[in-house]
C-alpha cells in the first residue's frame, strides 16, 4: 500500500504548486496543497501610495484576472472616498470584467482543462490533433483582449479605467465593430459548449461543497453585487468579508486560507451556477441544461462546464450593454473629481476564479494606510484540500501513477491562480 | 530540425506567458519549427521526473530558453541557474525578469518588515508565525534573472509585446542575434511636440489628457507638454503595435489608450538613470520637478533591481 503521495509540481496551473498526500494504515492522514511560490508582497507595496496609484500596482497581482483586480480596487478606492460613479462608468466596468470572464474561461478550458479529459499531456500536443478546437480558443481569447482593448486601452492590465471613471470612452464605431465579432463569438462558445457536453466527468472527487457567491445586483445572473450569498442560505454584505474569508495561515503554503466557520467552501463559476444559474436566460440558459448544471452534485470536475456556459454568458451580456450603450448614447464624460478623505471601503466582483474582494483604508490625504485583497483562490485552497482527501479515499486502490494525474485534475479543475493567492503570502502554523 | 524551446516563469503575475498566446495566428504557424521541451504553464513537464522518481532537478537541454519573472526565492534561482546550464540562448522575458518589474518596489522594505505586514498584521488574517515548513527560503530582495546567471536577450515591458516575441523567435530561428533597438518611447510617437508647455504645474494622471479621438495621432498634443507626467523620454520604445496591418504608424501602447506613458518597459540603455534623467526632461519643458510626488517609487516602479530601489537608512531624529 502506498505510503505517500507527492507531486512536486502541479503544470498547467498558474504559479507554483504541489500536492503532498500521507496515508497510514490505508487511511489518508494528510492532504496538502503545497504553495511554494515567491510572495510579492502586494499589499505593503501601496501602503503610502495616493489613491490613484493603487489599482495600477494592485492590478499586476494576476495579468489574467486584471480586468477584475482594476475594477474591484477601484469600487473599493471609491467606496472609501465616497465617490459615486454614473451608470455609464458602471457598464463600461462590467464590460471590461465580462472581458475579462471571456479571456480567462477560454483559456483555462483550452489550454489548461481540455487537454485533460481527452487525455493529451499540453494544448501544443491537443494543437496536432485538433487544430480546428484551439484555434477556436485562441480566437475567443483574442475576442476578449479586443473587448479589454477598446474598453481599457490594453488587452492586459488596463490604464483607461480610474478612479471616477473612464480616461477615454470607447466610440460608437468601435462598440459596434466589437458587437460584430462578439456574433462569431457567441457562435463559437456555443460550439464550446457541445465540445464540452461529448466530455466524460469522472466523479471520484464528489463531496458535499459549500458554495459562496456574490448576489446578482439585478434582474438575472451577474458578477456584481453588494451582498454575498452562502449555499447554506445565509447571506452577508461585502462589508463584512471578513467573517467569511476569516483566513489562517498554514505552514506548507505561502497562501493564506479562508475558513467559514471552520469549513471549507468554494467560490468560482459552479458556486455561481449552484447559486444564482437559475436567473440565466437566452442561450447561456440554454447550455446550462444541455451541460446538466441545473442539479447541484458536489463535483468541482463541472467547473469546467460551469465556465463554458459563462463564456456564453458573457458574450451574450456584453452584447447586451454595448445595445444599452449604443441606445442611450456615449456620453463623453470626465472621470468624477475626487476629494480626498479619510475613510474605508471594500470593492468586490466575481473574478473568473470567484468572489475577489478588495479593502482599503485612506488617511485625510487621500493615502493608502491599510490594504487587504482575498483572491479566490485563496479561499478556495482549504476546498481543494478536502476535494484531494475525498479523491484519494476513492482512489485509495488504484496504483500511485493512476491516482496522481487524477488529483492534478481535481487541482486544475478550480482554475486556481496560485501567483493571485501568493500576491502576499501568508501562511499559518496550528 | 525544429528550434527546442523550454520556458520558466518564476516570480510573475503570468502576463508575459499570456502575452506569448496573444500571439494567436502567428503562433500557430511557428510552432513546426518550435520543439517545446519544457514549459510548466502548459506542459505537463515536471521537475523531478514525472512521478518525483528523480533526487536532482531535471530540465531538458534546449536551443533557446525563455524565463519571465525575477528572483525571489532560492528554488527560483535553482531554477534560472538549470535554465542557464541546459539552454544555449537564454532570453528574459518581460520587465520582471529584465529588471525585477512591480513585485522589486519591495526591495524599498527590509524583508522583516515585509513579513511583519502581510503575515502578522493582516486585518483578516489570525496572527501567525511566518510559514516555513518545506517552503523555499526568500532572498533578501528581489532580483532580476541578469543578476543570478548571464542573459543573452532582454525582451522588457509589463507585459511584453507580442510583436517583439515573433521578432525574437524568428531572429533566432535564422540563427541571427535579437535586440532591441535603444530608442525612445519618444522617438517612436507620433504625437504632435512643440517643446514647451503652458505653465508648471505637474497634473495629476486622473484629469485626464485633452484628445479627440476623431483626430490623428500627429493632431493630438504631447502629454507631458498639456503638464502629465509621461516617462516616454526615458523609457525604450517596443511596446507599439504597427495600425492598419504594418501600413500605418507605430503608437506607443499607453499613448494609444491615451494615457501617459508609465514607464514599464525600462530604461532606453543599460546603466541608464531614469530618475536623473526624467527630472532633467521634466524641467527642459518648464515642467516643476520638484512636483512629482513620491519620486523615487514612481520613477523606478518597474526596475527596481540592480539595486535600483532599496531601504533608505533611517533619518537623523
Amino acid at each position: 500500500m502506498h505510503k505517500s503521495i507527492v507531486i512536486d509540481h502541479l503544470c498547467r496551473v498558474e504559479g507554483h504548486g504541489g500536492i503532498t498526500v500521507r496515508i497510514k494504515d490505508d487511511k489518508v492522514a494528510d492532504v496538502n496543497m503545497d504553495i511554494f511560490e515567491g510572495p510579492r508582497f502586494f499589499e505593503p507595496l501601496v501602503v503610502g501610495k495616493n489613491y490613484d496609484e493603487v489599482a495600477p500596482i494592485l492590478m499586476r497581482i494576476c495579468a489574467i484576472c486584471s480586468a477584475s483586480h482594476t475594477v474591484a480596487s477601484l469600487m473599493a478606492v471609491e467606496s472609501a472616498l465616497g465617490i459615486k460613479v454614473s451608470p455609464q462608468t458602471r457598464l463600461l466596468r462590467e464590460l471590461l470584467v465580462q472581458g475579462g470572464n471571456i479571456e480567462s474561461h477560454a483559456l483555462h478550458l483550452f489550454c489548461l482543462a481540455i487537454p485533460d479529459f481527452l487525455g493529451y499531456p499540453s494544448a501544443i500536443a491537443l494543437a496536432s490533433d485538433h487544430l480546428q478546437e484551439v484555434k477556436m480558443g485562441l480566437e475567443l481569447k483574442k475576442l476578449a483582449n479586443t473587448i479589454q482593448e477598446a474598453i481599457g486601452g490594453r488587452a492586459i492590465h488596463s490604464v483607461n479605467a480610474v478612479v471616477g471613471g473612464f480616461g477615454r470612452l470607447p466610440t460608437r464605431g468601435a462598440l459596434l465593430d466589437l458587437k460584430e465579432q462578439l456574433k462569431r463569438g457567441l457562435e463559437q462558445s456555443l460550439a464550446t459548449v457541445d465540445l464540452v457536453s461529448g466530455l466524460q466527468v469522472p466523479d471520484f472527487c464528489t463531496s458535499p461543497d459549500v458554495y459562496v457567491a456574490l448576489s446578482s445586483d439585478r434582474a438575472g445572473y451577474s458578477l456584481f453585487g453588494d451582498k454575498i450569498l452562502l449555499s447554506t442560505g445565509e447571506t452577508k454584505d461585502i462589508g463584512m468579508y471578513k467573517e467569511i474569508c476569516n483566513e489562517r495561515v498554514v505552514a506548507h503554503s505561502h497562501a493564506k486560507q479562508s475558513l467559514f466557520k471552520g469549513k471549507p467552501f468554494a467560490v468560482g463559476a459552479l458556486a455561481r451556477m449552484v447559486l444564482n444559474g437559475e436567473n440565466l436566460s437566452g442561450q447561456a440558459g440554454k447550455a446550462r441544461g444541455k451541460l446538466g448544471l441545473d442539479t447541484v452534485s458536489g463535483n468541482m470536475l463541472y467547473n469546467n462546464a460551469a465556465q463554458a456556459v459563462e463564456l456564453v454568458y458573457s458574450i451574450e451580456r456584453s452584447t447586451e450593454i454595448i445595445d444599452e450603450l449604443l441606445g442611450a448614447g456615449i456620453r463623453e464624460e470626465k472621470p468624477v473629481e475626487v476629494e480626498a478623505r479619510a475613510g474605508t471601503g471594500t470593492g468586490a466582483v466575481e473574478a473568473p476564479r470567484g468572489t475577489l474582494y478588495h479593502s482599503y483604508s485612506f488617511d485625510k490625504a487621500g493615502r493608502l494606510t491599510e490594504a487587504d485583497v482575498i483572491t479566490p483562490t485563496a479561499q478556495n485552497l482549504a476546498n481543494i484540500e478536502k476535494d484531494l482527501r475525498s479523491s484519494v479515499e476513492n482512489l485509495i486502490d488504484q496504483p500511485k501513477e493512476s491516482i496522481a494525474p487524477k488529483l492534478e485534475m481535481v487541482v486544475r479543475a478550480y482554475d486556481p491562480c496560485i501567483s493571485c493567492a501568493v500576491h502576499l503570502l501568508e501562511v499559518n502554523f496550528e | 530540425m525544429a528550434v527546442k524551446v523550454a520556458e520558466e516563469w518564476l516570480n510573475i503575475c503570468g502576463g508575459c506567458e499570456v502575452t506569448i498566446l496573444d500571439i494567436g495566428e502567428p503562433l500557430l504557424d511557428l510552432l513546426p519549427e518550435l520543439d517545446f521541451v519544457h514549459m510548466p504553464v502548459l506542459m505537463d513537464h515536471k521537475y523531478f521526473g514525472q512521478t518525483g522518481e528523480k533526487d536532482e532537478m531535471e530540465i531538458p537541454e534546449a536551443d533557446v530558453g525563455i524565463i519571465s519573472g525575477g528572483v525571489r526565492n532560492e528554488k527560483e534561482k535553482h531554477v534560472a541557474e538549470e535554465m542557464r546550464k541546459q539552454c544555449k540562448t537564454l532570453i528574459a522575458l518581460g520587465s520582471c525578469a529584465c529588471f525585477g518589474g512591480i513585485p522589486a518596489m519591495a526591495n524599498m522594505f527590509p524583508l522583516e518588515a515585509l513579513y511583519e505586514k502581510v503575515f502578522r498584521d493582516s486585518k483578516t488574517t489570525d496572527s501567525a508565525e511566518t510559514p516555513a515548513e518545506n517552503l523555499p527560503p526568500l532572498l533578501d530582495r528581489v532580483y532580476a534573472v541578469d543578476e543570478v546567471v548571464d542573459v543573452d536577450v532582454r525582451i522588457p515591458g509589463c507585459p511584453t509585446n507580442p510583436d517583439l516575441v515573433v521578432q525574437a523567435l524568428t531572429a533566432l530561428l535564422k540563427g541571427e542575434s535579437f535586440e532591441i533597438p535603444e530608442r525612445s518611447v519618444c522617438d517612436e510617437c507620433p504625437l504632435k511636440r512643440e517643446k514647451k508647455t503652458s505653465g508648471g504645474e505637474i497634473k495629476r494622471m486622473l484629469e485626464s489628457v485633452e484628445f479627440d479621438q476623431s483626430q490623428p495621432w500627429d493632431q493630438t498634443r504631447c502629454y507631458m507638454e498639456q503638464g502629465y507626467l509621461c516617462l516616454g523620454p526615458v523609457t525604450l520604445a517596443g511596446c507599439g503595435h504597427k495600425e492598419g496591418d504594418g501600413e500605418g504608424v507605430t503608437v506607443p501602447r499607453c499613448i494609444k489608450g491615451y494615457m501617459p506613458c508609465r514607464g514599464c518597459f525600462g530604461p532606453i540603455r543599460k546603466g541608464a538613470n531614469p530618475l536623473v534623467d526624467m527630472m532633467t526632461a521634466i524641467s527642459s519643458i518648464g515642467l516643476d520637478a520638484k512636483q512629482v510626488p513620491d519620486r523615487r517609487a514612481l520613477l523606478n516602479r518597474y526596475i527596481g533591481s540592480h539595486k535600483r530601489l532599496r531601504p533608505l537608512p533611517a533619518r537623523p531624529k
